[in-house]
């Protein structure tokens, strides 16, 4: 369900941090690796029914990105934006939970390309299509900007535990 | 239908149809295969990659690597028997550097010379049935895929037609045929259809 594969690039991969922020900015792949990084073992459930229990991630938080952009008061969503046009999007304070990450390294190793690499978004309190595989942005957003799935009957919120499967 | 219109020689009309209905299955045959499986696997594209089949497994490789990436990446490949040429190498990190072949990634840690290859292999019968059936933009295959729709079409309604009686679509045909035809429409009715 994460839309169609972006390029198995690491040279030519960039992530941008954009929107309502004050000072957005690009890194590239040397750079995510660079910044602060979180490790996290998380469940994750796929709104067609399977789970993964205990998994190990490796990224960076979410949070960190937006403390360097400066996001901006009036923002109140994040857009996770996918290789080709792919979209997720989440409320701007459950982005911001400590356990959302930038995950470039699953199970002690790279990302493999089929599960996202380089780096997906990491949303763990979500059906894991808001999770956004190659991610190559981040978009912070006043308003609400329903993604790829959530356009397709989708829930726009895509709780787990509540089973917010379909709008 | 009569089996005699006025003026006319006795015409063994159904004959006809079972012989078309009976060509026409044995040419579909092959085609039927091949789109019937494609859509099988392309109606459960979210959950299964029926064009490839992703693998991984972990290598090692004899260390010191060179500094230089370009050169560690050419080594790696080396030891690991790749033949293709390295299209790009990339140190990520000191303890990652990235290697990518033709439809291979080699994830490389240059201090414990652990190596992670990740790569993709073609399903030959589903990428080729995939590739027909999705057609996109093969103006011959776009031929010959609207003669086998309209040989389809020519398959179902001579099939309405080629039994008489009670077999036939004044028996059990019409209540087939109506099953047949009211499955989509009730989906479509109670599943509210397609959005705006």
């Amino acid at each position: 369900m994460g839309g169609q594969p972006g390029p198995p690039d690491y040279t030519g991969y960039r992530l941008q941090v954009h929107g309502e922020v004050d000072q957005p900015f690009v890194v590239d792949y040397a750079a995510l690796l660079a910044l602060p990084q979180t490790e996290l073992t998380c469940d994750v459930h796929c709104v067609t029914r399977w789970s993964m229990l205990n998994t190990r991630w490796s990224g960076v938080r979410l949070a960190a990105l937006a403390g360097r952009a400066g996001v901006r008061p009036g923002a109140r969503w994040v857009v996770f934006e996918g290789a080709h046009g792919y979209t997720a999007n989440v409320p701007l304070h459950e982005a911001l939970a400590p356990n959302v990450l930038v995950a470039h390294h699953f199970g002690g190793d790279p990302l493999a390309h089929g599960h996202g690499g380089p780096a997906r978004a990491l949303v763990p309190d979500l059906y894991f299509w808001k999770s956004a595989k190659w991610l190559t942005g981040i978009r912070f957003s006043a308003a609400d900007e329903p993604g790829y799935w959530e356009t397709r009957g989708y829930h726009n919120h895509g709780d787990p535990w509540t089973e917010e499967r379909y709008a | 239908m009569p089996d005699r219109l006025p003026g006319l020689p006795r015409l063994a009309w159904r004959s006809l149809v079972r012989s078309l209905h009976r060509d026409l299955g044995y040419l579909a045959v092959g085609l039927t295969v091949v789109y019937a499986l494609s859509g099988l696997a392309v109606n459960h594209v979210a959950e299964w990659d029926s064009n490839f089949q992703a693998y991984r497994s972990v290598r090692r490789v004899s260390l010191p690597l060179p500094a230089d990436a370009g050169l560690a990446a050419a080594a790696v490949a080396r030891q690991l028997h790749f033949r293709g040429p390295v299209r790009e190498s990339y140190r990520a990190a000191p303890d990652q550097l990235e290697v990518m072949l033709d439809g291979v990634t080699l994830h490389v840690n240059p201090v414990s010379g652990r190596v992670v290859e990740e790569g993709r292999k073609p399903r030959p019968f589903f990428r080729i049935a995939n590739w027909l059936h999705l057609n996109r933009g093969k103006r011959a295959w776009t031929v010959v895929a609207d003669l086998y729709a309209v040989g389809l079409l020519l398959l179902s309604l001579s099939g309405l037609f080629m039994l008489p009686g009670r077999n036939g679509i004044r028996g059990r045909g019409a209540v087939l045929a109506l099953i047949g035809a009211v499955v989509p429409v009730l989906y479509v009715l109670l599943s509210g259809g397609p959005g705006r």
